[in-house]
């Protein structure tokens, strides 16, 4: 009996989804907070009013000092948690859309929902945190002419940036490039040009069925091999290695991605005068490999070769990846 | 008589000397140090008092419960502490050597010479063994005259970690160049590079010699010191782009340099045939709060420079600093 009654509550109440994505980030791997009706059932106590009870979730279960609002249609109500983590409020029947925010968090809605009167209604709503800026770590470039050559290189870079060496103005670097790869900036020789910043990983679009998952003890293998493919030197590939290996074997394993060329424009574009014959960038996205990390295709690389006037770069980031 | 130890009394107040130390700073303190002596007319003549007061560095704060103690070659000798850190003992006066031992601590050694008729106050640090410090990217560079081949074989005073190329049993084996390539297994290279984790405690150097360096000034402070010390301006942007963006997160760093002789506590290096010129930095640094926060003078360096073969090595640790809070519940008397 009570079974069948509560169903028909359920049924009666649940249209047209109660679940609802807080903001649109329009990214598919990234998590986002929520809000779900998870219970309506009758109460005997209150019978002209809507009784509310609210439970929240929250990352790393730090609820308190988050400012939590709840909204009602726009209007807000504070929010008072219990030991629990619970909020429960009274209130007359109506339809209500319900929104919740907090510092910090993405917010999360319900749908319009029709409240009847005389029922209990639970909702739990799951926080998800903002996304955090992600530190494009060590890009370096370097650049192979035939003939020694002055060269302007300008950056775009969708991001902050924080140290760079030689120092980048406003005018981009203005270097003297050597056909050994000696830079010549400010009477001082460099083997490279140094840049690092930070950005709004939601600017990537990566494709994360493609990649790789790779444990530590093969990280050095793998990288040599594949940047080799990629068309990367030894040297260059030491310095790779020697500045991604050591922080990237803290983890068992890791997943990889690489951005090349084109895709190397999600984080930054770059200018160059005189325009190399020959352009690669490669920027490495890696991240924490959980075991139940979908498969993944190993990403193909179309041959380069070093004709003319060549300019490569790479650089990377540890991406934030929410899998669960 | 054999047995020195007469009696055990624990007491609550010894009012040792404490040396105030600048907060959040580091880190070494002698880990043995004698305090205050006072001469006491109501002991024998074959009596004095030695009182103990141990504490601990780094993670393991908690006041110690109980330690294990060695009196010259006497078996070791469980005692246990006060609510302060503090145990005390009557014993014969004249030469003692003490050995501390505590759980997951290093074991400190004291030689004292007392005389009868006094009370007698030791400190004793014991440093925790299970921190480590990482030994973070040391590189090698190589400027032969001529091209030549070269032996490198490092022993680092902690574990090795990952090196690149390849270190293997007999050291690099490489051929290098005059213009700075180096040449392994018919794969060229700019350096040499092996990183490692040791033992915190075994870092030691003089926390007054140094500098603050605020993150504005990060860039110009290494072109001084590292082009003083005969870096080549690539080496130097290496150093530079690895560390100051690690660095400029915080607002201010402590930074000494630990260079030649010094760099020896992180490894040893032997290199054959032996070059000219060996320069060696090591950089040990941590963030402090403010320009004042340590009391320490710019260091000086004297690098003769020899013609010839040469060879460049640099590193550095992020170091581990002692809690801005600690030592407050020391007896003061």
């Amino acid at each position: 009996m009570k079974k069948i009654f509560l169903f028909l509550f359920l049924c009666f109440v649940s249209f047209p989804g109660f679940s609802n994505k807080g903001e649109d980030i329009g990214r598919g791997v990234t998590k986002v907070s929520t809000a779900t009706v998870t219970k309506v059932v009758p109460n005997k106590t209150h019978l002209e009013d809507v009784v509310l009870t609210v439970m929240f979730k929250c990352p790393s279960d730090a609820c308190a000092k988050k400012g939590i609002k709840m909204y009602m249609n726009k209007n807000p109500y504070p929010v008072k948690l219990t030991k629990k983590n619970e909020f429960v409020h009274i209130f007359k029947p109506g339809r209500f859309r319900l929104e919740f925010t907090g510092n910090d968090f993405y917010s999360a809605s319900t749908d319009t929902i029709n409240f009847e009167k005389g029922t209990k209604v639970f909702v739990t709503v799951e926080f998800e945190t903002v996304q955090k800026n992600m530190t494009t770590r060590k890009p370096v470039i370097y650049l192979y002419p035939i003939e020694t050559t002055e060269v302007n290189v300008q950056l775009d870079y969708h991001g902050d940036l924080e140290f760079t060496y030689p120092l980048y103005t406003s005018g981009g670097w203005d270097v003297k490039a050597y056909p050994d790869g000696t830079l010549e900036a400010d009477g001082k020789q460099f083997n490279y040009l140094f840049w690092d910043g930070k950005m709004d990983q939601g600017k990537l679009q990566p494709d994360f069925t493609k990649g790789w998952v790779i444990e530590s003890q093969h990280l050095t293998t793998f990288l040599e091999n594949t940047l080799e493919q990629i068309g990367l030197n030894s040297k260059e590939t030491a310095d790779f290695i020697t500045y991604w290996v050591p922080i990237m074997q803290q983890n068992e394993k890791n997943y990889i991605h690489f951005l090349l060329n084109e895709n190397y424009n999600q984080v930054a574009n770059i200018h160059v005068s005189p325009e190399p014959d020959q352009m690669l960038r490669v920027f490495m996205l890696w991240t924490k490999a959980e075991n139940n990390m979908p498969d993944v295709l190993p990403q193909v690389f179309a041959p380069f070769e070093r004709n003319g006037f060549t300019l490569i770069e790479w650089g990377g980031a540890e991406y934030d990846l929410h899998t669960k | 008589m054999n047995t020195l130890i007469m009696a055990l009394l624990v007491s609550g107040s010894f009012g040792l000397n404490t040396e105030k130390k600048e907060a959040g700073t580091l880190m070494y303190v002698p880990p043995f140090r004698e305090g205050k002596v006072q001469t006491d007319n109501t002991l024998d003549a074959n009596q004095a008092v030695y009182s103990f007061h141990f504490e601990t560095l780094y993670q393991n704060k908690e006041t110690l419960k109980s330690i294990w103690l060695k009196v010259d070659n006497c078996e070791k000798v469980k005692t246990d502490l006060d609510s302060l850190g503090n145990c005390s003992y009557t014993m014969v006066p004249g030469k003692h050597n003490f050995k501390f031992y505590a759980d997951k601590c290093q074991v400190v050694k004291g030689e004292v010479n007392v005389n009868p008729y006094t009370r007698n106050n030791f400190d004793i640090t014991f440093t925790d063994t299970t921190i480590v410090v990482v030994v973070c990217k040391p590189v090698i560079y190589l400027h032969p005259v001529e091209e030549t081949p070269v032996n490198i074989k490092i022993e680092p005073k902690g574990e090795l970690g990952f090196t690149y190329p390849t270190y293997k049993d007999g050291g690099w084996n490489v051929l290098a160049f005059p213009n700075g390539r180096i040449q392994e297994e018919g794969t060229m290279f700019n350096y040499l590079f092996w990183d490692g984790e040791m033992p915190a405690y075994k870092l030691k150097y003089d926390q007054s010699e140094g500098e603050i360096v605020s993150k504005n000034e990060l860039t110009s402070f290494f072109i001084r010191n590292l082009g003083t010390l005969g870096f080549t301006s690539w080496e130097m942007q290496d150093f530079m782009t690895y560390w100051i963006p690690k660095m400029m997160e915080n607002e201010y760093c402590y930074v000494h340099f630990l260079v030649n002789d010094a760099y020896e506590q992180i490894a040893s290096v032997t290199v054959t045939p032996k070059p000219d010129h060996m320069l060696r930095v090591y950089m040990l640094w941590h963030p402090v709060k403010d320009k004042k926060a340590v009391n320490c003078t710019p260091q000086v360096f004297d690098i003769d420079y020899h013609e010839g073969f040469g060879y460049v090595e640099w590193g550095g640790s992020e170091i581990p600093i002692e809690n801005e809070n600690k030592k407050n519940q020391k007896p003061e008397k």
